[in-house]
């Protein structure tokens, strides 16, 4: 926005500049007058002097009349001079005063707000509007210091700093960044700040000219739209599975059904004591013939299930679960849930799916934080811990929800068992299928201090 | 009269083999189809015994072929079979009319049983359209402006034709056709017809 204001003012600047230039051009030409007049009227009476002194006192009267007419007609165009000049001084103002209620209105009005600051991080000027988007006025922003800027949310405060740092480094570029910033009422708000080199009318570069807009609107239609985008794919796979699973119901019932119909008629048969051994024997082969066509049914189940071979790699378990907890953000943020990441320094590589793990850690941590959600806001703290222990290497995730309860903890990893209103009952149950099929343990206890422990032991390399 | 025959429609081979042996253990004759689109073909109104129908079949399904049967007035008894997910259809079916329905697997004789009950109530319909007295007990229950509009309908006219002949709205004809058939306990004016035709013969 910056660049778009600048045009309009520059075009009523211009007619004020040359303004100027006419108002120094015309100084000089009323010197010049004024000389030219004093050379005039030191002639004339130079001349009037001699020419009476030379034919006596008969031409005299008539010379003094010349000389007066020549004078009045030098006073008359010294005083017309004079007009002009005033004049063009008149328009210099105007246009002077224009452009600056030009950029009084333009401040005014601007809904993105300017704050420029000194090399040394003082704030030097805010705009109307940003006074007005941080609800602080000018006098309590003016001379504030980095890094006790009044409207800088104090938990984000570190990464503010660390924001301003990278803009130093990076000199004279541009840059724009995203930043939790609260109000004088205490209410945080999400802003976008533009910051570009602020520099002086001589070239110099004194400091940083940053342009603010208030996105806190558009970052939650965001979140939204992404939130969104979650449940129609979790419906979409919750739909797709409930079609595999009808399918494969319809399709067991077939065989089922020729095989229950033959049993009857066996037993009708045997009860009634009409027993024909060939014929029993010819049904017997028939019966199980269905069986193998139902046990063709699953292995067929089978194979699709199996289509997704795990993708093995040594990796560090620390770095993913690093990106679990960036992926869970949003989710812990919404549920203001605090997540505590306490990673043990040099933990063995462990070989696995990156994919699948991080699935676990995901769906564990988002457990925690579902579990959490009665629970008073200063305890709702998730922790995720890593160790190691023995030859594994072990990931823990903590919560201090509800805990589980003794008749809930036995159906736990059941599939289809949920607690939750629109779960599924897949989570856990996944969970440690693919934990098993890492040889790894997906173990769970109750913490002494309320809410419940996770741990998940992954078999490490030992060199 | 002619023999009573369970008539299997089941896309299924297997399905279609292991009723009919069972059927044959309790004494069913059977005759089976693996489309509805054959059924249909083959089908003459005379047939008796009753009709077992998969609700899932490849090409014209279960539904559509009760349709049609019921469209053509057949009035064999029809025994639906269903899978788990179809018993809001089943259930649809039965006000339609259908005599039963059935969910696979089945239970041991459960089929076979139903299968039995329905040939008993094909019977009694079959023995009620031969039973003069029977016939003539129900004509009794009709009142006198009912024997009029039956007279008229039997003649095959129109509800509106007969609205009109009679001077009263076709609401009212309509009512009078239901009440009807309900006292004649026949489901078409051609049933009502040969239900008739059993006090002529004498």
């Amino acid at each position: 926005m910056l660049p778009a204001s600048s045009s309009p003012a520059a075009r009523t600047l211009a007619p004020s500049s040359s303004g100027f230039a006419r108002a120094r051009w015309s100084g000089w030409r009323l010197y010049l007058l004024l000389a030219q007049l004093a050379v005039v009227i030191l002639l004339s009476s130079w001349l009037a002097a001699s020419i009476a002194t030379a034919y006596e006192a008969s031409w005299f009267p008539v010379l003094l009349v010349g000389v007066v007419i020549v004078l009045g007609f030098a006073i008359i165009w010294g005083v017309m001079q004079m007009r002009r000049q005033l004049a063009s001084h008149l328009n210099v103002e105007t246009a002077l005063r224009q452009a600056a209620t030009f950029q009084q209105a333009l401040e005014a009005s601007s809904a993105g707000g300017l704050r420029a600051r000194d090399q040394d991080g003082r704030i030097t000027y805010v705009s109307p509007a940003f006074c007005r988007m941080t609800g602080f006025s000018n006098e309590e922003l003016l001379g504030a210091r980095f890094p006790d800027i009044p409207y800088w949310d104090s938990l984000q405060a570190g990464r503010n700093l660390e924001t301003f740092n990278r803009l130093r480094s990076n000199n004279n570029q541009s840059c724009s960044v995203e930043v939790a910033m609260r109000r004088k009422n205490g209410q945080p708000f999400d802003a976008l700040i533009i910051e570009s080199p602020f520099i002086d009318a001589s070239g110099q570069h004194i400091g940083w000219l940053g342009a603010v807009v208030d996105i806190t609107e558009q970052k939650r239609a965001r979140e939204q739209a992404q939130q969104q985008y979650e449940r129609l794919q979790a419906t979409s796979r919750l739909v797709t599975m409930g079609e595999m699973a009808s399918t494969m119901a319809h399709e067991l019932n077939q065989p089922l059904t020729a095989i229950s119909s033959y049993v009857a008629g066996c037993l009708n048969q045997i009860e009634a004591g009409q027993i024909d051994a060939a014929e029993l024997k010819e049904i017997q082969h028939k019966i199980a013939r269905q069986t193998q066509r139902a046990a063709g049914i699953i292995s067929r189940v089978h194979a699709f299930v199996r289509r997704t071979e795990p993708n093995f790699s040594s990796v560090d378990l620390n770095s993913l679960v690093r990106e679990a907890a960036a992926l869970i953000e949003t989710n812990a943020q919404r549920q203001q849930v605090r997540i505590v990441c306490e990673l043990e320094e040099g933990l063995p590589q462990v070989t696995i799916d990156t994919q699948m793990i991080e699935q676990i850690i995901v769906n564990l941590m988002r457990n925690g934080i579902d579990a959490m959600c009665d629970t008073p806001l200063e305890n709702r703290v998730l922790t995720i811990a890593t160790h190691t222990r023995g030859n594994h290497a072990v990931l823990r995730v903590s919560d201090r929800g509800c805990g589980i309860s003794p008749d809930i903890a036995s159906h736990l990893f059941d599939p289809f068992f949920t607690t939750k209103g629109k779960g599924m009952g897949m989570g856990l149950n996944i969970c440690r299928t693919i934990a098993e099929l890492h040889h790894g343990q997906l173990t769970f206890e109750s913490n002494p201090s309320g809410g419940a422990t996770f741990t998940l032991a992954l078999y490490a390399h030992t060199e | 009269m002619s023999k009573s025959y369970a008539y299997i429609i089941d896309d299924d081979e297997a399905i279609c083999d292991a009723l009919t042996w069972q059927f044959r253990t309790r004494g069913i004759e059977c005759m089976s189809w693996s489309s509805a689109e054959d059924f249909l073909r083959e089908w003459r109104p005379d047939w008796c015994g009753c009709i077992v129908l998969d609700i899932r079949l490849k090409g014209m399904n279960g539904l559509a072929c009760f349709d049609i049967l019921l469209e053509n007035h057949c009035l064999l008894p029809v025994i639906f079979i269903t899978s788990h997910g179809d018993i809001q259809m089943a259930v649809g079916t039965l006000k339609k009319g259908a005599f039963d329905f059935v969910e696979k697997p089945f239970n041991y004789n459960e089929l076979a049983d139903r299968v039995l009950a329905a040939f008993e109530a094909d019977a009694e319909r079959r023995r009620a359209l031969t039973d003069r007295d029977t016939v003539e007990q129900r004509l009794a229950t009709l009142t006198g402006r009912e024997r009029e509009v039956m007279g008229l309908i039997l003649e095959g006219r129109y509800n509106k034709v007969i609205a009109n002949q009679l001077a009263i709205s076709m609401r009212t004809v309509e009512a009078h056709r239901s009440h009807i058939f309900n006292k004649m306990h026949v489901r078409s004016a051609v049933e009502l017809a040969q239900l008739l035709a059993v006090l002529k013969k004498d």
